[in-house]
């Protein structure tokens, strides 16, 4: 039998028997072991997330699939986010993915197959708020792109948001999995985004995904293909030497991407809830990017505010050297250091 | 199954097939055995090859032998009758009813249901853990299996001071070196179990992120000489244990808790008075607390905040704390 290189077996919930898209998953992985169960919340799971995420549940998304971040917490600051459900598990193995704590009770690998009906509610909220311009994406629960090459989902999300006069939608990725997006007529309504980080921690803490240079490239493609690009340094790392290796990561961007291509640029930086420490410790236990300097703040765990501020500081005034236009914004800051980013 | 007296030198003590007991405390079972003799029999197990394996009475066994008794009353059943496993449960049943395991002992159990009797980890947590008073977890498995990483004398420790598992379970982390070197400290004092997993995690972030080994921080730091200092009391030694960990894990943290600890006492506010800030410099509010019981009492305290207000380090605390 083929081995497949994302997925060990693949269990149908009986009632996403019928949908389309479950149809041209199995398709796609033909080779990989498929059964069918009443229901999926019985399924035993093996207790290391690495195999676990290897197993594929392909279900519906019975719940509400378009809602505002859930990244927020009290005293941070949203920026307004909203977020589609597609999928839930992510190839990336980052260490410090909050998802080994978020989904520890459901480390399955989840796809969502009725992307139409999700679409349809996505369309009525848009349509009853008519006034609001929406910024949505799909990278909350999953990487937006891992699983594209099997669902082809962005062939209906890009044409659909082409149709959208309030939104802007935007596809959050450590991944080239871009071939997809480049043929679609997406109407300047799609943003690809990724991820950055020095090649260093890329290596060393996103082990499941592509390098530096291969996201920049293929961001490059997308421009090419007429889309604007975001880019997230998120979650820096304070780490010795911190200072040459993001201001290289911005050099290496700004060589590869013009700054008018550029929708949105964010900073965040590394910041987790208590429990993730020991979770990412036991499965990454070569990792030192718990070794920071950090302080409990609303319920999450954050660098010490003047580490935070000294590190955003430095990465916009790098940022603005290449293109004094953009300032990045901050992604789930606290309030009190949001106040203070203008004039630091 | 045959009861008779035994000689104590024909059991094989070194066998501990079925043994859980670690570290007895036999004082007591000495006097009373002293004074009325073995009551209970122990129960052995006839092998082939014509020793006798101890099944129950491991203590009752050890007394015996310390004060040399020749004999012990005892329970023997052929290997026949007996399985190894029906033996285990025997020695299990007998001393969890009678008493709590403690943190090694339970350990021992875990350890030998999944590797000499091949009972499944589902098993041990669904039916053998409940049985020891623990919940059915396999997080609480796993930590008491990691405890097999523990030199001797920490198991030791780990019973004298009656340490958490979750504390057991940091320590059975590091190499039996520096578990070596880590008991020096700790031998000298007594945390709370929380006060000890920070001590714990401290040493161990800090060993991390210098890319340094545990010895060379205890040395680099003086954390023995801290705590072997005698004429301190040892709360105080683990409050200095603490602070000087701290201080190296969260430098900049604890830097400025101490330049603001001096502005505030620099302002010589009442004692009935107290300015708190976020410890961590998060949140910019500053808190204002006062205590008083009369009218006049208020006021003293107003003129005296006044005074306190006027200094110069009032200002500077506010220029200060925003940076």
């Amino acid at each position: 039998m083929k081995s497949n290189p994302q997925f060990d077996q693949v269990w149908i919930d009986r009632g996403a028997l019928l949908y389309p898209a479950t149809q041209f998953i199995r398709e796609k992985l033909i080779g990989v072991p498929a059964d069918v169960v009443d229901d999926v919340k019985f399924l035993k799971h093996p207790r290391d997330p690495a195999l676990a995420k290897r197993q594929l549940v392909l279900t519906t998304n019975k719940g509400v699939a378009f809602k505002p971040c859930q990244g927020i917490c009290e005293g941070v600051v949203c920026c307004g986010y909203f977020t589609i459900d597609i999928a839930s598990g992510c190839p990336c193995d980052c260490t410090y993915c909050i998802l080994q704590h978020y989904l520890s009770n459901n480390p399955l690998t989840l796809i969502y197959v009725n992307i139409e009906e999700i679409l349809g509610a996505v369309q009525k909220h848009l349509e009853a708020n008519a006034g609001h311009h929406f910024r949505i994406g799909t990278g909350e629960l999953s990487d937006s792109l891992a699983y594209d090459h099997i669902t082809n989902y962005s062939k209906t999300i890009v044409p659909f948001f082409a149709e959208q006069k309030n939104a802007t939608f935007e596809f959050k990725t450590k991944t080239a999995n871009i071939d997809n997006l480049l043929g679609l007529r997406h109407n300047g309504r799609t943003v690809v985004s990724w991820s950055l980080n020095p090649q260093g921690i890329i290596a060393s803490e996103e082990k499941g995904s592509v390098s530096l240079l291969e996201r920049l490239e293929a961001a490059k493609r997308c421009i090419g293909a007429g889309y604007r690009v975001g880019f997230h340094f998120d979650p820096m790392i304070n780490f010795t030497g911190w200072e040459d290796a993001y201001q290289g990561v911005v050099e290496e961007l700004f060589k590869h991407v013009q700054p008018a291509a550029i929708a949105w640029i964010s900073l965040g930086s590394l910041r987790f809830p208590p429990q993730l420490k020991n979770v990412a410790e036991k499965r990454f236990p070569s990792t030192k990017i718990f070794t920071g300097e950090f302080v409990p703040t609303n319920g999450k765990v954050r660098y010490f505010r003047p580490i935070r501020e000294e590190m955003y500081s430095k990465m916009r005034g790098w940022i603005k050297s290449h293109a004094p236009q953009i300032t990045p914004y901050l992604c789930m800051e606290t309030q009190a250091v949001i106040e203070r980013y203008d004039s630091l | 199954m045959i009861l008779q007296f035994i000689q104590t030198n024909q059991i094989n003590s070194s066998d501990d097939s079925f043994r859980v007991t670690f570290s007895p405390k036999l004082e007591e079972l000495k006097n009373s055995i002293k004074s009325v003799g073995v009551i209970n029999p122990i129960t052995l197990r006839h092998t082939q090859e014509g020793t006798y394996q101890l099944v129950t009475g491991y203590k009752r066994f050890l007394a015996c032998q310390e004060l040399n008794r020749q004999t012990i009353p005892a329970l023997i059943y052929e290997p026949h009758d007996l399985s190894p496993m029906q033996a285990f449960l025997y020695n299990l049943h007998d001393n969890i009813f009678t008493r709590t395991l403690n943190v090694i002992e339970k350990f021992n159990v875990c350890l030998k249901l999944i590797k000499v009797y091949a009972v499944s980890e589902e098993e041990v947590v669904r039916q053998y853990l409940p049985l020891m008073g623990e919940e059915p977890s396999y997080k609480i498995l796993h930590q008491y299996l990691a405890l097999e990483q523990l030199i001797d004398s920490m198991r030791s420790h780990v019973i004298e001071t009656g340490m958490a598992l979750s504390s057991a379970n940091r320590i059975a982390e590091f190499s039996p070196s520096t578990q070596m070197s880590l008991l020096s400290v700790l031998k000298h004092v007594d945390p709370s179990t929380s006060k000890l997993n920070e001590l714990l995690t401290l040493i161990r972030e800090i060993a991390a992120r210098d890319g340094t080994s545990v010895e060379e921080i205890l040395q680099r730091y003086q954390l023995l000489t801290i705590v072997a200092d005698p004429s301190v009391a040892a709360p105080e030694k683990v409050q200095a244990l603490r602070q000087t960990l701290r201080s190296v894990r969260l430098p900049h943290l604890t830097e400025r808790q101490h330049q603001l600890t001096s502005l505030i006492q620099g302002l010589q506010l009442p004692d009935s008075a107290k300015l708190i800030a976020d410890p961590y410099f998060e949140d910019p509010k500053l808190k204002l607390e006062y205590q008083f019981s009369r009218p006049d009492e208020l006021n003293t305290l107003i003129t005296k905040l006044q005074e306190a207000f006027d200094k110069q380090q009032w200002q500077q605390i506010f220029e200060w704390y925003r940076v």
